[in-house]
């Protein structure tokens, strides 16, 4: 019984990192209105940066952490401005191809830079401390820094959006972008910004992963699957809906990973068909 | 006293349609004019223009003196235009004080705040938490003229207010517009409603397939005159 | 009138047939086996050009359906013991039929969501074929060299005969989707292409009409499936199912050769056999190379190199109208 519940809190502590994962996701698709194939190489791609501040540089995890964020925001802007806003006036399809070439472009690039080996970066030791929450059941301190993170990119993402003028108009341009010209908005200078939050969360992730679990140069694809699963089962209404939806999925992992560990990525793919089939417009879609 | 907008010539393209044909049109400060004709006269398509939102223009555009003709459409709204498009388009799932504050980021800092507003439209200040598409059609078109004045213009273009309104709903919208123009705003307005129009108006232009067909004071154009030049008689 | 080039691009096609037709007979083993995955390449390019270049359904996982043609003619073929000549059509059917169910899945997404959809079924029809019992779970199965002696005794004879089968194959696609663009469902394809809404106003069914493409490509995907099985003699889920290989070479392909006409999969396919043939020893240099090259065809010539060529000779090589003016066929 302790077993079951220990897996349980270990796999809502994974959601987390899951949300965090689809976050950037879920603003691209919402605000900018396409999905960006590199998504989870350009947070594999941070990742790699982490590790090169940290290994090679020296850099202290923290500090390679605050380091990674603007690096994060200005990739994001500069993709947005420099490549996605030119297919922009083109269709859907031509930016997913785009999205799609850039993500093999990375992909290859991380190979050729850093080779094909399985990477982790080391923390310290925070990566094996535990601390007992009730009777005898422990959380890995790593896991609740990161569950407590993405409560936190929610939190400071949901008072950006709904707080902020920056926030307002940008759920403008994403509720009604031809409205938004004909009042004056940059709508380019928007969505550039809009894409800066989703290299943010990029960055976050990309550092926050490269402590907790393995990766290598191909390791993006599944993470822009698990991101994707977790928006679509979400639905578009709500950032904690986004939680909820990593939550399901590492959950589903977990229980899959239990009856065999070559069952546990399966089990993700399927939870999320099945909800996706009985529920298309997500758990929480937008009213 | 000079003009604050005047077009000179000015054609206006959809690819290869033609739609508006060498318009002379001009706007003195502080004068309402009204901009009458059939539907596809060319009326909206010349408020496009003014605002920027058509593919393809050419001739003047002179706004406070200057050729605004090549400037982006927020470059012309922080000079002082602003437009109420023709069917509102409204942020649907924004609040009512959410929509009026997107036009306070666009346009220019001015006297007119989201206080003058609710002070001009009562009824929206009891409703700023609402999602604009739970609005009534009156209500909606409250909050685009609001949200246009956010922008604290020197030039209001109006785009058929009262399209879709019943008659209550327009006479308390045309209610309205003195007051807009005490803040010392000027007024173009698109509108369909002929008697609406001249009652409302100093200065009146009649456009019929792309061309001005009759122009001059509101209180000397006769009926038979606007009824001839609307249908091209 | 038609041009010089015209002639000339025409009469190119037909030698390169020719050619292709008496392949077995003229050129080494070494320079067949470069024949057969071009060929293969280009059924697959042809493919994923009618259900996203025509059919506007932008699918990234179109490998899950090379894999299902594999792993179902396999079972046939192996476990069930049939005869090839059951078992291949046996396998067209089992994709059909996944097919019909996918599309029935994701019909209803919009387009970045059936993208990324498609993949996530893909990924996943891919991870069960690693745990199906007698499909030799993830490390795969080989071929038994009876099965493989039915095509020839000895390599060089299987070598033709798979050949062969390719190139009829590769035809037959050709053929099939010329024919499905002059038929009404074609003109409904040209109408979505080049305006979806106009399309719909217009009264093509623009829903059955992308069904169609979609649910049609799939047993020819499966069929070039099974083809790859025979020429690498072996199942396995990361190569059977190999995302790189049936999806990603075959969308740059098509992106650079032209999106949505019936010349820019085969000049995608010769582009692509010698980029790889001058950038394979640079290793992952070739990928971004080609990553790059298809950014920049999307962005400045969204219609690809045949694009580009045809704004020069006005017309297609390869008619499709009856139109008198863009100069009917036959």
């Amino acid at each position: 019984m302790t077993g079951l519940l220990d897996q349980i809190i270990q796999a809502v502590l994974l959601g987390g990192l899951y949300a965090i994962f689809a976050l950037g996701l879920a603003i691209s698709v919402g605000v900018l209105k396409f999905i960006n194939v590199a998504h989870g190489d350009l947070i594999v791609a941070m990742s790699f940066l982490m590790l090169t501040l940290t290994n090679s540089l020296g850099l202290p995890v923290p500090v390679a952490l605050i380091v990674l964020i603007p690096v994060g925001a200005g990739v994001g802007w500069l993709l947005q401005f420099g490549l996605f806003q030119r297919a922009a006036s083109q269709n859907e399809l031509q930016i997913i191809l785009i999205t799609f070439g850039l993500s093999v472009i990375i992909q290859n690039g991380l190979l050729g830079l850093y080779g094909a080996d399985t990477r982790k970066v080391t923390a310290g030791g925070i990566e094996m401390a535990s601390i007992n929450l009730f009777g005898n059941i422990n959380a890995g301190v790593l896991p609740l820094i990161i569950f407590v993170t993405a409560c936190l990119l929610i939190v400071g993402l949901e008072q950006i959006l709904y707080r902020t003028g920056l926030g307002i108009q940008i759920r403008a341009i994403a509720d009604a972008p031809a409205a938004a010209k004909l009042v004056g908005l940059r709508l380019a200078g928007l969505m550039a910004v809009a894409m800066a939050m989703v290299g943010i969360t990029e960055a976050v992730s990309g550092g926050l992963m490269s402590i907790w679990t393995n990766f290598d140069p191909s390791s993006g694809s599944s993470r822009l699957l698990i991101a994707f699963e977790v928006v679509v089962l979400a639905g578009l209404g709500s950032f904690w809906g986004v939680l909820v939806g990593g939550i399901i999925i590492a959950l589903a992992q977990t229980f899959g990973g239990m009856i065999d560990s070559a069952f546990q990525m399966l089990a993700g793919h399927i939870v999320f068909l099945v909800l996706f089939l009985f529920r298309p417009q997500g758990l929480f879609p937008k009213t | 006293m000079s003009a604050l907008l005047e077009l000179r010539g000015l054609n206006v393209f959809y690819g290869a349609f033609h739609s508006v044909h060498g318009v002379d049109i001009s706007c003195r400060e502080g004068e309402v004019l009204s901009l009458i004709g059939a539907n596809g006269a060319g009326k909206s398509s010349t408020l496009r223009a003014i605002i920027g939102q058509v593919p393809r223009v050419t001739g003047e555009i002179r706004f406070a003196g200057e050729d605004i003709s090549r400037r982006t459409t927020p470059e012309r709204i922080s000079s002082g235009i602003a437009l109420v498009p023709e069917g509102r388009q409204l942020f649907p799932n924004l609040t009512i004080e959410e929509n009026l504050k997107i036009g306070g980021y666009t346009g220019q800092k001015g006297s007119i705040g989201l206080a003058e507003v609710y002070e001009i439209f009562p009824a929206l200040s009891e409703r700023r938490k609402q999602l604009a598409r739970l609005l009534s059609g009156g209500q909606q078109q409250m909050v685009a003229i609001g949200r246009a004045l956010m922008m604290n213009p020197r030039l209001l273009l109006c785009d058929e207010i009262s399209l879709g309104l019943s008659p209550k709903i327009i006479a308390e919208i045309y209610e309205v517009l003195p007051r807009i123009r005490d803040h010392g705003v000027s007024m173009i307005l698109v509108e369909q409603d002929i008697a609406r129009a001249l009652s409302a108006s100093d200065h009146v232009a009649c456009m019929l397939e792309g061309r001005i067909s009759l122009a001059g004071p509101s209180s000397e154009v006769s009926r038979e005159q606007i009824a001839a030049s609307y249908f091209g008689e | 009138m038609t041009s010089g080039f015209v002639i000339f691009g025409r009469l190119a096609l037909a030698a390169g047939l020719i050619c292709l037709c008496i392949a077995p007979f003229a050129f080494t083993p070494a320079v067949l086996v470069l024949l057969t995955q071009a060929l293969s390449m280009l059924s697959l390019a042809m493919l994923w050009n009618l259900v996203a270049g025509y059919g506007n359904v932008m699918v990234i996982g179109q490998h899950a359906f090379v894999g299902i043609g594999a792993y179902a003619f396999y079972g046939f073929a192996m476990l069930a013991g049939l005869h090839m000549a059951v078992a291949l059509p046996a396998a067209m059917a089992v994709t059909l039929a996944f097919g019909s169910m996918v599309y029935a899945m994701l019909y209803r997404l919009r387009t970045a969501y059936l993208a990324v959809g498609s993949w996530v079924v893909a990924e996943t029809l891919m991870l069960v074929a690693s745990r199906l019992p007698g499909f030799g779970g993830g490390s795969g199965a080989s071929l038994p060299a009876n099965l493989l002696r039915t095509f020839g005794a000895r390599v060089p004879e299987r070598l033709s005969t798979i050949y062969i089968m390719v190139l009829a194959v590769a035809v037959l696609t050709f053929v099939l989707i010329w024919a499905l663009m002059r038929s009404r469902i074609g003109l409904g394809l040209a109408a979505l292409r080049d305006n979806e809404e106009g399309a719909a106003v217009a009264g093509v069914n623009t829903r059955l009409v992308r069904a169609a493409c979609f649910i049609l490509a799939a047993p020819m995907v499966g069929l070039v499936g099974v083809l790859v099985t025979l020429q690498e003699g072996r199942i396995s889920p990361v190569a059977s199912f190999s995302m790189l290989d049936w999806t990603i070479y075959v969308l740059f392909i098509v992106v650079i050769g032209g999106l949505g006409s019936l010349e820019g999969p085969i000049i995608g396919t010769l582009v692509f056999f010698l980029l790889r043939e001058l950038l394979q020893d640079y290793g992952t240099l070739y990928l971004i190379t080609l990553g790059a090259i298809s950014i920049l065809i999307v962005l400045f010539a969204p219609t690809g190199l045949w694009g580009l060529a045809r704004r020069k000779l006005g017309r297609d090589l390869i008619p499709l109208t009856h139109d008198p003016k863009t100069g009917g066929a036959s």
